[in-house]
């Protein structure tokens, strides 16, 4: 290889080797970013079975494709026009591929009812056969009767007397209920539902593709944006109401909270390295490791075959953050003529960061892996950036140190009274020890989430309104190869738990069930139907109709040989077949059979847990996978927390060599955890499971400010550990003002955590080290 | 549906034709009409009831004002008008139209697409068969069995000059039947709004 006069490499070469380097790596951050998913399970672990099978199932779930959109008017006269602006709408969101749920095509409807007519016997209930048999007495009968006969002699009204000849007691009516009525009571107009309240109406589409398929949701967003303020302008009210409003808000945010966040970091950070280094080359150079960083944290994360989730990217700028330290300390040694001796402790706070965080390399929870993979494959490229880049491209400069005029007396005053230092420092752990058994987790995953309150407000309004069904949040599930026996086994489930049943066990019985409402349907008109015939006979006299006109209905209720069976299969191409498609599915582990529970309160997901305790039926619960993701996040943390304390000391004293070294560059790290996480615990912030990473940070930084002090315990050195520290605070804090909550949870503890630690390694290291320089030199003395 | 198809037929038929000769003189005969009265007498004979149910009533329409209202004296009045269906019964007293009704539903698409000129549901639906010897007689036979689980055939006679239909016959699987006899055409009656608000 080619050399300079100086032995190194041409200046043109090398810029071109880094050239390349950064377009490869700028390459595969470009890829990273645009397959960025927001599916929170490429973030959550997979190794318990229970837990993965709950996220599976919620994935599967067809409710999560599923696109509402309402419309409301002032009063009930209005509501011609809530229908008209949506089923403008309708053919828009057509063409984006969606489809309606509708129930209103005839030739569906009528496949439905012929079904039913068919197979009445098994689709009436024990339950229906017992409320029915009062209803065959004369009284009820002649009542019934003279009920039809005004409504057949209304003049617009056509078939009502030609139907209820052939099921005068209306047993098919029961099933075929789900056919007329909506959501909440309420009916259908077409391919729209309309609110008992008639002041409000909704179209409900399915959706072809994953909400997290930007390109795809954003323009389905935009249509639905576009179609409410039209209506607007006609005293309209338009939402969207979905998973697909709630990813593109959640995206928004990220988006928003990075280019918001980055260019106020970038600047502040310039700022106050302009204070430091007032050379522009030099602030340019300097910015390249944070830069590298950048790109080399997200195109590890690709070049690993991770999933690159939307929520971690928010941790590219606190490496931003950390990674320009690196180029400032180099800068700074390089001004000050001594950049050899910036290697040792530049590597030695990359070791114990890298450290720290290849620990979490072995968490069982990817989304704590892929920050791992990120922080150490962007802090990798940024120390070889400052070890073998910067120094060449750093301009020759006077080495006058602008911040003495702070470090000096800032040192002088930490040196001076160190006993008055370890009492401050004592005084505020002993404070924020309480504050430390305040920590508690957020376990609500709505928390979690960046929609805008507006969008949740609606929501609970929304679900208030249409009763709650639009979306249960809890189901029995089972899954078995035959879907007969799932079907028995969470109808027993239901059963057990004394709840009534619900469309998927009116309407899809399994083989043993239809037997036994065969049974109970034969025994029952084994019973009737002789006297009910008599008895139709004396109320239609009593009532003024012809009772020769219901042979048909006498027909119809009698005992049966057999009926014809009913299986998933029958009811495809029909509205109740699309009802049952949220329910039934086929996975690769068999069919998944659900029935819904509504939304549970925590009691009655624990009864509930309780009674499936080890059956084959289990619960899958929204608020449980909120709660037990905390728990396994919490639990990987904790435990991985004590795995890196032990690797970082065990690193640091190989090392140093010297307990009272390690001891100065570790315990400002210690005391700063423990600041920041009583201090959040008094405030009464409750943390997310990922905020606790941050204490990961907080500790790495702690220990690269302590490291450069303790070595070389100077005014000249605490300059840039301070505008390092204020630098990555810059960093961090404009996150605080974030929309996205985990986002805005992370800046927090990073902002207070990297305070706190600026503060312990100023009380701490400074004076530790001093004292003990003293003591061995009084000792020889 | 079977309110849509009595209307439908009822009073203009024509872009639907399987006899453009006899579809186009009705619509031709039609096409300038801006308002119309209809009188007429339906009668119901239903297998459950000893006697037919006969009522008379008017079919009002103005397509100024894009509006119909369906007259069944001395019982009900259906009026649609700025995109709604109004019920009254024959007290006069307005009752729940709009709400879980599927007969008025009906009723309010098939006004609707009167008062729009879209008629293309119906073609799809009914094979539309013209009388062989020539006379002013449509018959409809459903064309999917599921319409034809409800209705058998609805038999439309035209007058002979083409100018409004004479009678409409529609007959229900069961051999429960409807017809109705249309009466002389008021065209260009004088109907005020207030025809269209109320009874």
């Amino acid at each position: 290889m080619t050399r300079d006069a100086h032995g190194q490499m041409p200046l043109w070469r090398l810029i071109s080797i880094w050239s390349l380097i950064f377009a490869v790596l700028g390459a595969l951050t470009v890829h990273g970013v645009r397959n960025v998913t927001t599916d929170l399970r490429a973030i959550l672990p997979r190794n318990e079975t229970a837990f993965a099978r709950e996220m599976d199932f919620f994935a599967r779930q067809g409710a999560a494709k599923l696109m509402a959109i309402e419309a409301t008017v002032a009063t009930t006269d209005d509501l011609d026009r809530a229908l008209q602006h949506l089923r403008s709408l309708q053919p828009k969101l057509e063409e984006l591929g969606l489809k309606s749920l509708s129930t209103a095509d005839p030739h569906a409807v009528v496949k439905a009812a012929e079904i039913i007519q068919e197979r009445v016997a098994i689709l009436t209930t024990e339950a229906d056969l017992e409320a029915l048999a009062p209803e065959l007495a004369v009284g009820p009968l002649t009542e019934r009767l003279r009920a039809l006969r005004v409504r057949a002699s209304r003049p617009e009204d056509s078939f009502a007397g030609t139907f209820a000849r052939g099921d005068v007691l209306g047993l098919t009516g029961k099933p075929a209920l789900v056919l007329q009525s909506g959501l909440g009571g309420s009916r259908t107009d077409g391919d729209l539902l309309v609110h008992a309240d008639e002041r409000h109406a909704l179209l409900v589409m399915s959706v072809p593709f994953d909400p997290s398929e930007m390109d795809r949701t954003r323009p389905l967003m935009y249509a639905i944006d576009s179609a409410r303020d039209a209506a607007a302008q006609d005293a309209v009210t338009l939402e969207g109401i979905g998973a697909y409003r709630h990813f593109r808000e959640n995206l928004d945010a990220v988006h928003s909270d990075l280019s918001a966040s980055m260019p106020l970091s970038i600047l502040l950070i310039a700022i106050l390295l302009y204070s430091l280094i007032p050379n522009l080359r030099a602030l340019l150079v300097m910015q390249l490791p944070a830069v590298m960083g950048m790109v080399g944290s997200i195109a590890a994360v690709v070049i690993t075959g991770q999933a690159l989730p939307a929520a971690i990217l928010g941790f590219s700028a606190a490496i931003l953050g950390v990674a320009v330290d690196y180029g400032q300390h180099m800068v700074v040694g390089l001004r000050s003529g001594h950049a050899q001796s910036m290697r040792r402790p530049l590597v030695m706070a990359f070791m114990t960061t890298a450290t720290a965080f290849g620990v979490l390399l072995t968490s069982s929870v990817p989304g704590l892996r892929c920050i791992a993979t990120m922080v150490i494959g962007g802090l990798s490229m940024s120390l070889v950036t400052s070890l073998f880049l910067v120094p060449r491209l750093t301009p020759v400069m006077k080495p006058t140190d602008p911040w003495l005029v702070v470090s000096r007396p800032l040192l002088r005053m930490t040196q001076r009274f160190p006993r008055a230092n370890w009492l401050i420092a004592a005084g505020l752990t002993a404070a924020c020890i309480p504050g430390l058994m305040r920590t508690h987790f957020n376990d609500d995953l709505r928390k979690f989430d960046g929609s805008h309150p507006e969008t949740w407000r609606i929501l609970g309004e929304f679900e208030r309104r249409w009763g709650g069904e639009y979306r249960s949040s809890d189901f029995l599930v089972m899954i078995d190869r035959d879907l007969d026996h799932a079907l028995d086994r969470v109808a027993a489930t239901r059963r057990a738990l004394a709840l009534p049943p619900k469309e998927i066990e009116l309407l899809l019985p399994s083989r043993a069930e239809q037997a036994r409402r065969l049974e109970a349907w034969n025994s029952f008109w084994r019973k009737h139907a002789a006297p009910f015939a008599a008895d139709l006979e004396i109320a239609s006299r009593a009532a003024g109709v012809r009772f020769t006109a219901f042979s048909a209905s006498l027909d119809r209720y009698r005992p049966l040989d057999a009926a014809p069976e009913l299986t998933f299969a029958t009811w495809a191409d029909t509205p109740v077949g699309k009802l049952l498609a949220g329910y039934v599915a086929q996975t690769d582990d068999g069919w998944q059979v659900a029935s819904p529970l509504g939304k549970l309160n925590k009691s009655e997901i624990r009864t509930v847990g309780a009674t499936l305790a080890s059956g084959p039926v289990w619960i899958a619960s929204r608020e449980h996978i909120g709660k037990h993701l905390v728990e396994v996040v919490q639990s990987d943390l904790m435990h991985r927390g004590l795995a890196i304390l032990i690797a970082i000391l065990a690193l640091v004293f190989l090392i140093e060599r010297d307990w009272r070294v390690v001891t100065a560059q570790l315990l400002p790290s210690l005391l700063a955890l423990a600041w920041t996480f009583g201090f959040l615990g008094w405030c009464g912030i409750a943390l997310t499971p990922f905020a606790v990473l941050a204490a990961a940070f907080i500790a790495g930084i702690g220990i690269d400010s302590a490291i450069f002090l303790s070595q070389n315990p100077k005014a000249e050195t605490l300059s840039p550990v301070l505008v390092a520290s204020i630098t990555t605070i810059a960093g961090v804090a404009s996150l605080i003002f974030a929309q996205h909550p985990m986002i805005a949870g992370m800046g927090r503890v990073l902002g207070v955590g990297m305070v706190f630690c600026l503060l312990a390694c100023l009380l701490v290291t400074p004076s530790l080290t001093l004292f003990f320089r003293r003591k061995p030199a009084a000792a020889s003395a | 549906m079977p309110m849509r198809l009595l209307f439908v037929l009822a009073c203009c038929v024509a872009a639907h034709a399987a006899d453009p000769t006899l579809l186009d003189r009705v619509q031709a005969a039609s096409k300038d009409v801006a308002t119309v009265r209809i009188p007429f007498v339906q009668e119901k004979k239903l297998a459950i009831l000893d006697e037919p149910i006969v009522s008379k009533g008017l079919i009002e329409i103005s397509r100024p004002l894009s509006a119909v209202r369906w007259e069944f004296t001395g019982k009900s009045i259906l009026i649609f008008n700025a995109g709604k269906v109004r019920r009254w019964g024959a007290e006069g007293k307005e009752e729940s139209a709009g709400k879980n009704d599927p007969g008025l539903k009906s009723f309010h698409d098939q006004m609707q697409a009167f008062l729009s000129g879209d008629w293309t549901g119906l073609k799809s639906v009914f094979d539309l068969a013209p009388d062989p010897d020539g006379a002013p007689v449509l018959t409809l036979t459903p064309k999917t069995k599921d319409i034809g689980k409800y209705i058998n055939r609805i038999v439309l006679r035209f007058r002979d000059d083409f100018t409004a239909p004479a009678s409409m016959t529609l007959t229900a699987t069961a051999g429960d039947e409807t017809v109705y006899t249309f009466g002389e055409p008021e065209v260009g009656a004088d109907l005020p709004m207030a025809r269209f608000s109320g009874p």
